[in-house]
């Protein structure tokens, strides 16, 4: 990896870091637990849009571990793990599947994402919470993902030609 | 890039659209049951009667103590008649929310709810 290269995935991360931390000061759940902004998606998104795959989910995984032993638990990590690899590869799929825009795809990622979390609560608590949640959270997943599609698909059509530089260089 | 990008933003809208109209409808299906609560009733002998909170019935209890005449109606179970001295399991009114009692103590009757899923509170905390 070039050094510019890794020098643009250092702030990527950092960025994703705050967006994590900016999160936890917005109170955004409607009394339902679990359910959050998704921020950093942002930055996963337009990670990926710069065709970098591969850096995306790097970047992904270490905001993962960075937010998990800064703010949360190992439970928390768990859980965003899941959500979070699953997203990733829906979003992969559908960038390669090339019939939707960012919009689209953070929205499917969005959902995805809450899908994922939600399969390891239910396999943690094993009650039968997925067929009550799953309504609540597909919505929530699809509102967070449009909105950070929507910023995300901003971003990408008016910076990507810049930021491509750092992919190249 | 394939695809111009009005098109890819028609796919969009289909593809949210759809998620929408399905979230909505898991949303409204899930509330519209919302049942499945049962309540198990024991008595002096040590009997226990099961009954489902989504059938309205009345059924009567008679032991070598007396009778009690449960009554379940619209998701609510209470004891609606009873020949114990108080009665106070007649005035502990209708109980429809998981882990809620009626106990009839001359009578040694106890009416408990036990929902099958846990839609309205559970056990872990967030």
């Amino acid at each position: 990896m070039k050094t510019k290269r890794i020098v643009f995935l250092g702030f990527a991360l950092c960025i994703a870091l705050v967006l994590s931390y900016i999160e936890t000061l917005i109170p955004f759940g409607f009394g339902i637990p679990g359910i959050k902004l998704g921020l950093a998606n942002l930055i996963i998104l337009i990670i990926l849009y710069l065709d970098m795959p591969k850096e995306a989910f790097i970047v992904s995984m270490a905001r993962i571990i960075l937010v998990g032993f800064m703010f949360g638990s190992l439970s928390s990590m768990i859980y965003a793990f899941a959500g979070g690899t699953l997203s990733f590869l829906c979003m992969y799929l559908l960038k390669r599947f090339n019939r939707f825009s960012p919009i689209g795809v953070s929205s499917l990622g969005g959902i995805v994402h809450n899908m994922g979390q939600l399969m390891v609560a239910s396999f943690i608590v094993k009650t039968d919470i997925f067929a009550f949640y799953f309504p609540y959270l597909l919505l929530s997943g699809l509102l967070t993902g449009l909105l950070i599609g929507v910023i995300g698909n901003t971003i990408i059509n008016r910076y990507s030609k810049y930021l491509v530089k750092w992919r190249e260089a | 890039m394939s695809l111009s990008r009005d098109k890819r933003y028609v796919n969009d809208f289909i593809l949210i659209a759809a998620a929408l109209i399905l979230g909505v409808l898991l949303v409204f299906l899930g509330n519209r049951k919302g049942g499945g609560q049962i309540a198990t009733v024991t008595d002096s002998n040590g009997q226990i009667y099961t009954f489902n909170l989504d059938e309205n019935t009345e059924f009567r209890i008679e032991t070598d103590l007396g009778y009690n005449i449960i009554s379940v109606k619209d998701g609510n179970i209470s004891v609606s008649d009873a020949d114990c001295p108080d009665c106070s399991c007649v005035k502990q009114g209708e109980i429809s929310k998981k882990g809620e009692k009626i106990v009839c103590l001359p009578h040694k009757l106890i009416v408990e709810v036990n929902s099958e899923d846990n839609t309205d509170l559970d056990s872990i905390t967030y």
